[in-house]
């Protein structure tokens, strides 16, 4: 059995929100509804300053917090270790006690302002609003409609970076099982033990203080 | 997302120049979404913001809709736009033009095209410079001067002789990449994976920009100069070459004009005996005719200071030499803030390291000195024998489509006509680049001088908020006798129109391309949204009505195309039988074609320049009036060129980098996009806010001067916080005009209190060779609001 899981490389990505867009134009998801968003993160002080951005998605825990408070059993594991939320047995009201139990801020109501044109529905908005129930709990699933079709998620196609790396986490050969392997990739919050799919890794380029000796130099 | 019964259509994106391949999805004739094509060489499936976005675009209720009219006088707040047909619509432009030209000649109706994207003016543009020449006018606008001449002209011709190609940097095979001013992970989408993989493999990747933008915070290492300074940072970098004899002798001696006499009573060559170059041979001890070639056996001295006939006379690379004497690393420091050992270092790595490649953009060029910039720039990899070799300074295919522009139809002096030579930029002149900076066109209208333009049509060009000095713009556009604007939305500029146009977007258009590996005619995906139409359509139709219809293949699309393709020996049916377009291979990338032998004469055919050879020395720029070297040139407007303007003013604007969600002021609109990416803002340093009170998210008032201290205008816009950006300098993204009703974010206008940028510029700091404009290193002050 696939346990579908996801490796983003950190050095590589470039904060270009590409990812986020390819989630909207798959997905069709409602204005405010972000399954995956970026993080950015700045450091130190001038001219000695770096930044970072860090893609934010469901990490398809294994442990699952959210469906552990969730009342009505409207998440579950799908196929490939997906956590797949039914939109038609999410029927809480009022305080969805899913969302605050995430510990990475992932999930998020659909509120229903059902476009993202005044008074104007387009062609596609038509098509795939029905698939958005009005004050369901939504999240990432990996675009488990294209990964059981043999597809990569769009937002790992999309990445103009190549920053994302979608497969099997239990392939023990594949290039993703080897780059989570490595002493640069972690999960979030691993101090949960929280069993998630989705790591992230950061080969940052060599610090300048640690290079060797300048071959320059040797005037004549 | 069903993808049933939906029809797959290969098209590619042309949102920028980068060009990506795409699949259309289409379902009973609605786009369901577009996705990269993974067989696309330049994208390999990927895909940036903007292109993921076409069906928002597409779809958005708030495109330009029909032909409009304006029905009350310009100056007033309501145009009063009526709806009218697309016949009336060209009729009319048609008898503007036929009248202007009648009453004034043709250089005074201006044809001006913006940008690249959106509606793919970088496609069309060449049917629309058709048009301007048939009509008989020199005058052909383009972005340009706040844009790429630094890369494309009118230095690198006039020096390196490689008019018309771009710098392309030679991903698999370099191991340095030096970026200037350049954002290109963001600004080239399908290039960032490519840059990436080359820096993972361990090519050093070396960013100079001010600001840390996306690609600098990717680099492993990032040098932060003072805006407009770039050049002295070169120049130390050349010292520290010539110091350390890291350049490369023998490519100078040969390839070069650096061993070329020149006399030190007048800056021109040494001639003699017919023979317009000499050289020193060293080992003969005598001088030795070169034209430009001399024998092998020949040793041409690069330094030392000789007597030829009387003449005392130094080689170009001598006073090269003494030129970057004076510009140590610590000299340069002073200038540029970068520390010494740094600039030491990056060009020791620069120098040592092969193959190197550098590339730039209009960070580098938009200041008064940027000629000159990147002449030092590309010099670097002359110096150091990287030029035009196997991962160096390489440049793109010159894999070309017929040219279909028809400068052939102007009259014999045309170029002298044009306003560009008219205004003494004698560089473009000799170039015969005619493109005209718009602020050449808004000067023009409002002083009648050199002569008046009384009429434009403008297409895909948001000149109320382009360019810089929006208010003189504004005021220009309103004093023309008459103005037609095409678009896909309603800009700012419109208010000063007669006629507006709804354009199609590209996803709506077709053209011919290569999206390699493929050549392909592009079809539309879906049929243009309400009334708009293609660019094209609209310059064929125009065309007709002016009586050219024999020069635009009697306003037959398919045959101008079939024309344009000749080269290739394919025809547009041809490529339209199989569905992606035709597999093409292009010759294989050549190097050093400045070594490629001439079949007649046997000799190397050398370099497109006056001397034949890549240029250290320009004796033509001496003889057109400019300094033939690189030498310092402090940035105009800047601390130290105008101290008056900065005591007041004491912070510095640079205005830089685009993220990759946006197409230059196109695109805010969007609500996918605009969810990224809500609302403008200005980057200032966290330690000067501290200092005067700004807190993040604050609204700050930023002001600027003119050039003689009075208030030039003012933006007003969200404070961020940061530490990428110097204590004096604060950084403003361009391009802000548009709203996003749908968020329920307004627009915000495009003058005083506005989030335009291109309001805080006095555009008369500009550079005297190429007339870029003085953008980077402007004087401005903060306030709260």
């Amino acid at each position: 059995m696939a346990r579908y899981g996801l490796a983003i490389d950190l050095s590589r990505c470039t904060g270009c929100y590409a990812c986020m867009i390819a989630c909207k134009s798959e997905n069709s998801t409602l204005p405010g509804v972000l399954w995956i968003r970026i993080e950015e993160k700045e450091e130190g002080e001038f001219p000695k300053v770096s930044k970072t951005w860090i893609p934010m998605l469901c990490m398809q825990c294994a442990e699952m917090p959210c469906a552990q408070v969730c009342p009505t059993g409207a998440i579950t594991r799908g196929e490939g270790g997906i956590v797949l939320i039914d939109s038609q047995s999410c029927i809480c009201e009022g305080v969805k006690p899913c969302v605050s139990a995430c510990p990475f801020g992932v999930l998020l109501v659909n509120q229903g302002n059902r476009s993202y044109f005044r008074d104007y529905l387009t062609p596609h908005e038509k098509q795939d609003y029905e698939a958005h129930a009005e004050g369901a709990v939504e999240k990432c699933d990996l675009c488990h409609h294209r990964v059981i079709a043999g597809m990569q998620p769009s937002c790992v196609q999309a990445c103009p970076s190549k920053a994302m790396l979608f497969g099997d986490l239990d392939e023990p050969a594949s290039d993703l099982v080897e780059l989570v392997s490595s002493k640069e990739a972690k999960a979030l919050r691993d101090d949960l033990k929280l069993d998630p799919s989705v790591f992230y890794v950061n080969k940052s380029p060599a610090e300048a203080e640690n290079e060797t000796p300048l071959a320059g130099g040797q005037s004549t | 997302m069903s993808i049933n019964n939906t029809q797959q259509i290969h098209s590619y994106c042309i949102h920028c120049a980068a060009l990506c391949g795409v699949i259309a999805y289409v379902k009973d004739g609605y786009l369901v979404k577009v996705e990269g094509d993974p067989n696309s060489d330049n994208n390999a499936g990927t895909l940036c913001p903007k292109g993921l976005s076409a069906k928002q675009e597409i779809y958005h209720p708030d495109r330009l809709k029909y032909p409009m009219k304006r029905t009350r006088p310009k100056g007033d707040v309501d145009p009063g736009w009526q709806r009218i047909s697309w016949d009336e619509a060209l009729d009319t432009i048609a008898a503007k033009m036929n009248e202007i030209k009648a009453l004034y000649g043709p250089e005074s109706f201006f044809f001006q095209k913006g940008s690249t994207g959106g509606s793919s003016g970088s496609e069309w543009y060449r049917f629309f410079g058709r048009l301007s020449s048939v009509y008989g006018s020199p005058n052909h606008g383009g972005t340009g001067h706040i844009c790429c001449y630094s890369r494309s002209c009118p230095g690198l011709p006039l020096h390196l002789g490689n008019k018309g190609l771009h710098p392309s940097i030679d991903y698999e095979k370099t191991n340095f990449i030096l970026l200037v001013g350049y954002n290109i992970l963001h600004t080239e989408p399908p290039l960032a994976r490519k840059i990436l993989d080359a820096q993972q493999r361990g090519a050093r990747l070396v960013v100079i920009d001010p600001i840390l933008a996306p690609t600098a915070a990717k680099a492993d290492i990032w040098l932060a100069p003072r805006p407009g300074t770039d050049l002295a940072l070169f120049l130390a970098m050349h010292h520290v070459i010539i110091h350390e004899r890291l350049f490369d002798p023998d490519f100078l001696k040969y390839w070069t004009n650096a061993p070329f006499l020149v006399r030190d009573d007048n800056g021109l060559f040494v001639s003699s005996d017919g023979s317009p170059y000499l050289v020193w041979n060293a080992k003969a001890r005598a001088p030795q005719p070169a034209n430009p070639w001399f024998p092998s056996h020949v040793d041409p001295a690069l330094n030392g200071s000789y007597s030829v006939n009387g003449i005392s006379c130094r080689p170009a690379w001598q006073l090269f030499t003494d030129m970057v004497e004076a510009c140590s690393p610590e000299w340069a420091e002073k200038m540029t803030w970068v520390p010494a050992e740094d600039i030491r270092r990056v060009a020791r790595l620069y120098a040592t390291t092969r193959p190197a490649s550098t590339d730039w953009y209009n960070g580098l060029h938009r200041s008064s000195n940027g000629y000159y910039t990147a002449l030092a720039l590309a010099l670097l990899s002359v110096v150091t024998g990287n030029w035009d070799v196997p991962g160096g300074l390489t440049f793109e295919s010159d894999l070309t489509f017929k040219d279909v522009k028809g400068a052939k139809y102007l009259a014999e002096d045309w170029i002298n006509k044009s306003l560009v030579a008219a205004a003494g930029f004698k560089a473009r002149a000799y170039n015969k680049e005619y493109v005209g900076p718009m602020n050449l066109v808004a000067d023009a209208i409002l002083t009648g001088k050199p002569y008046p333009i009384k009429g434009m049509l403008s297409l895909a060009s948001g000149m109320g908020t382009s360019n810089p000095n929006s208010k003189k713009m504004m005021d220009a556009l309103k004093q023309l006798d008459f103005l037609a604007m095409g678009d896909i939305w309603q800009t700012p500029a419109m208010a000063m129109a007669d006629i507006i146009l709804p354009c199609a977007t590209h996803w709506e258009s077709e053209f011919v391309n290569y999206n390699p590996p493929y050549l392909m005619h592009r079809r539309p995906i879906v049929e243009p949204q309400y009334e708009a139409w293609p660019d094209l359509k609209i310059i064929f139709e125009l065309a007709k009505r002016l009586g050219y219809a024999k020069e635009f293949w009697d306003g037959d699309i398919k045959r101008a195309f079939n024309d344009m393709l000749e080269p290739f020996k394919v025809t547009v049916d041809e490529l339209d039988a199989s569905p992606p377009g035709i597999a093409y291979s292009p010759p294989p990338a050549r190097y050093k074609r400045y070594a490629a032998t001439d079949e007649k004469s046997g000799r190397p055919k050398g370099v497109a320049t006056p001397t034949g050879k890549l240029e250290i020395y320009s004796e033509k720029l001496k003889t057109l009036g400019y300094d033939p070297l690189p030498s310092w040139r402090e940035p105009e407007p800047g601390p130290f060129s105008t101290p008056e303007l900065f005591r007041e003013f004491p912070l510095i604007l640079s205005s830089g980098f685009k993220p990759m969600h946006w197409l230059h002021g196109q695109l805010r609109a969007v609500p996918w996009l605009r969810e990224c990416d809500r609302e403008p803002f200005v980057w200032i340093n966290r330690r000067t806010a501290r200092k005067v009170g700004i807190r993040d998210g604050d609204r700050v008032m930023v002001e600027t001067p003119k050039r003689d201290g009075t208030i030039q205008g003012n933006v007003v816009l969200k404070a961020v916080l940061t530490e990428t950006v110097h204590p004096q300098v604060i950084y403003i993204p361009y391009g802000w005009w548009q709203g996003c009703d749908s968020l329920g974010l307004e627009g915000y206008g495009s003058l005083d209190g506005s989030t335009n940028v291109n309001n805080l510029y006095d555009d008369s700091f500009a550079d005297p060779v190429s007339g870029t404009i003085g953008m980077v290193s402007y004087p401005c002050r903060v306030r709260k609001e």
